[in-house]
């Protein structure tokens, strides 16, 4: 057993050393996946983080019950988005987190206007979230994975098809919200 | 196709095309119409750029890295987590094993709660009320029509026989009761039984007179034979309507 199985007297992880080699071959790209799950829903880093790293824990802490480890991932992604809802609805923060989204998050390259580039994800924020859940979380997966639906079908257990037609619906609803944003200003 | 006509509907496909809603067929159908209408490309530009706009404003809200430290927090937090006491791990490994096999553990849930229910439905079954005593009338002229008199309860004959019978009818369809038949003249000693067996005083005289009553003899209606008509004609095939095959 190496260094970090030794460092992980925790759970039944770290008394299985061929458990441990995979759960940290596993652990090496998910963090960020974890992280941007919980991001889309807090849209705060801190906080995302926060959630990202307990829902690390709580696989670290059942990975050895997981039959398909194939399904690391979406088993992870499903337990961050869980976690970061449960959040959310526990502390009420929805309306704080609303006037807050625009301050913490990365900005997207090229964007001038600052101001304007905040209001435009302050939008988009409140358009998003205002989808019903299931839509939310294949758009979420979506941006996240570069919009491969395939990728989204694998994390969310879903047939590709819905995955596609989820996908379809949560952009029409969301073009419905910020479709005014384009009228107004065609640059866009 | 006629967008002049059915211009909604047109833009309505043109905007599901744009967000990625269409069938193949449609979409070279769609590329051809917006190629050369000028109304339809303008809406499908619009709905081409609203939808970068969606996808570009969801990317930038899920943008980001965790921090440098992330990984080193997180070792922390899992070397913080308590061992496990050596019972919880033996509890764990009965319950892992129960998990892979949860069919076989499922069926045998149901077997043990059908017999449960068998059991117990069962026991409740032998809670059995008292016989009721019936009396064999013994008249040559008519079959034997037992007097039931239910023992349930103390007995009484204010109703007339033909009431009686009814009663244990109607109890019968809730729950069939066993019952003694008793030989004419027996009465007295089955009364006598009762009165021990319940310590409650029978109505002696009424039970007498219920079994005095005398019977009404059968009516028996001689039956009326008619004779046979012969037939004008010979039946045929025809005459009892369609073949079946």
């Amino acid at each position: 057993m190496d260094a970090l199985a030794a460092s992980f007297p925790g759970s039944a992880v770290s008394q299985d050393a061929s458990l441990e080699r995979e759960f940290e071959q596993r652990l090496a790209d998910c963090p960020t996946l974890a992280y941007r799950v919980a991001l889309g829903v807090l849209r705060n880093s801190a906080e995302a983080e926060d959630v990202a790293q307990e829902a690390m824990l709580r696989a670290y802490r059942n990975f050895h019950r997981l039959r398909d480890r194939e399904r690391f991932r979406a088993w992870l992604v499903r337990t961050a988005w869980r976690l970061a809802l449960d959040r959310i609805r526990a502390s009420g923060r929805r309306e704080r987190r609303e006037h807050a989204a625009y301050l913490d998050i990365a900005r997207a390259p090229g964007v001038e206007n600052i101001t304007a580039a905040r209001e435009f994800e302050r939008h988009v924020a409140q358009a998003l979230d205002a989808l019903p859940e299931k839509l939310r979380l294949v758009m979420t997966l979506a941006a996240i994975e570069g919009y491969n639906t395939s990728e989204v079908a694998k994390l969310t257990s879903l047939p590709e098809g819905t995955v596609k037609s989820r996908l379809f619906s949560a952009r029409k609803k969301l073009a419905e919200s910020l479709e005014w944003i384009v009228k107004k200003n065609p640059s866009r | 196709m006629d967008c002049q006509k059915k211009s909604e509907q047109m833009t309505e496909r043109v905007n599901d095309f744009a967000l990625g809603k269409v069938s193949q067929k449609s979409e070279l159908e769609l590329r051809a119409h917006v190629a050369e209408c000028d109304a339809c490309r303008e809406a499908y530009d619009l709905a081409k750029a609203v939808r970068s706009l969606v996808d570009r404003g969801v990317e930038t809200l899920v943008a980001g890295e965790p921090s440098p430290q992330f990984m080193a927090r997180m070792r922390a937090r899992i070397a913080a987590e308590p061992a496990p006491k050596p019972w919880s791990w033996e509890a764990w490994r009965i319950w892992e094993r129960a998990s892979r096999r949860p069919l076989s553990y499922a069926a045998g849930a149901v077997v043990l709660a059908t017999l449960l229910i068998v059991v117990v439905t069962g026991l409740s079954r032998r809670v059995v009320s008292p016989p009721a005593v019936a009396e064999v009338a013994s008249t040559a002229s008519a079959p034997p029509s037992p007097v039931t008199v239910p023992l349930e309860s103390p007995v009484k004959l204010e109703r007339p026989r033909k009431n009686l019978a009814s009663v244990s009818v109607r109890s019968s369809r809730i729950r069939r009761e066993p019952e003694v038949l008793v030989p004419k003249g027996e009465l007295l000693a089955v009364a006598q039984f009762y009165e021990a067996a319940h310590r409650t005083p029978l109505d002696r005289e009424q039970l007498y007179a219920a079994e005095q009553e005398p019977q009404k003899p059968v009516e028996l209606k001689p039956i009326e034979i008619m004779p046979l008509e012969p037939l004008a004609k010979p039946v045929t095939d025809s005459d009892n309507g369609p073949s079946l095959f």
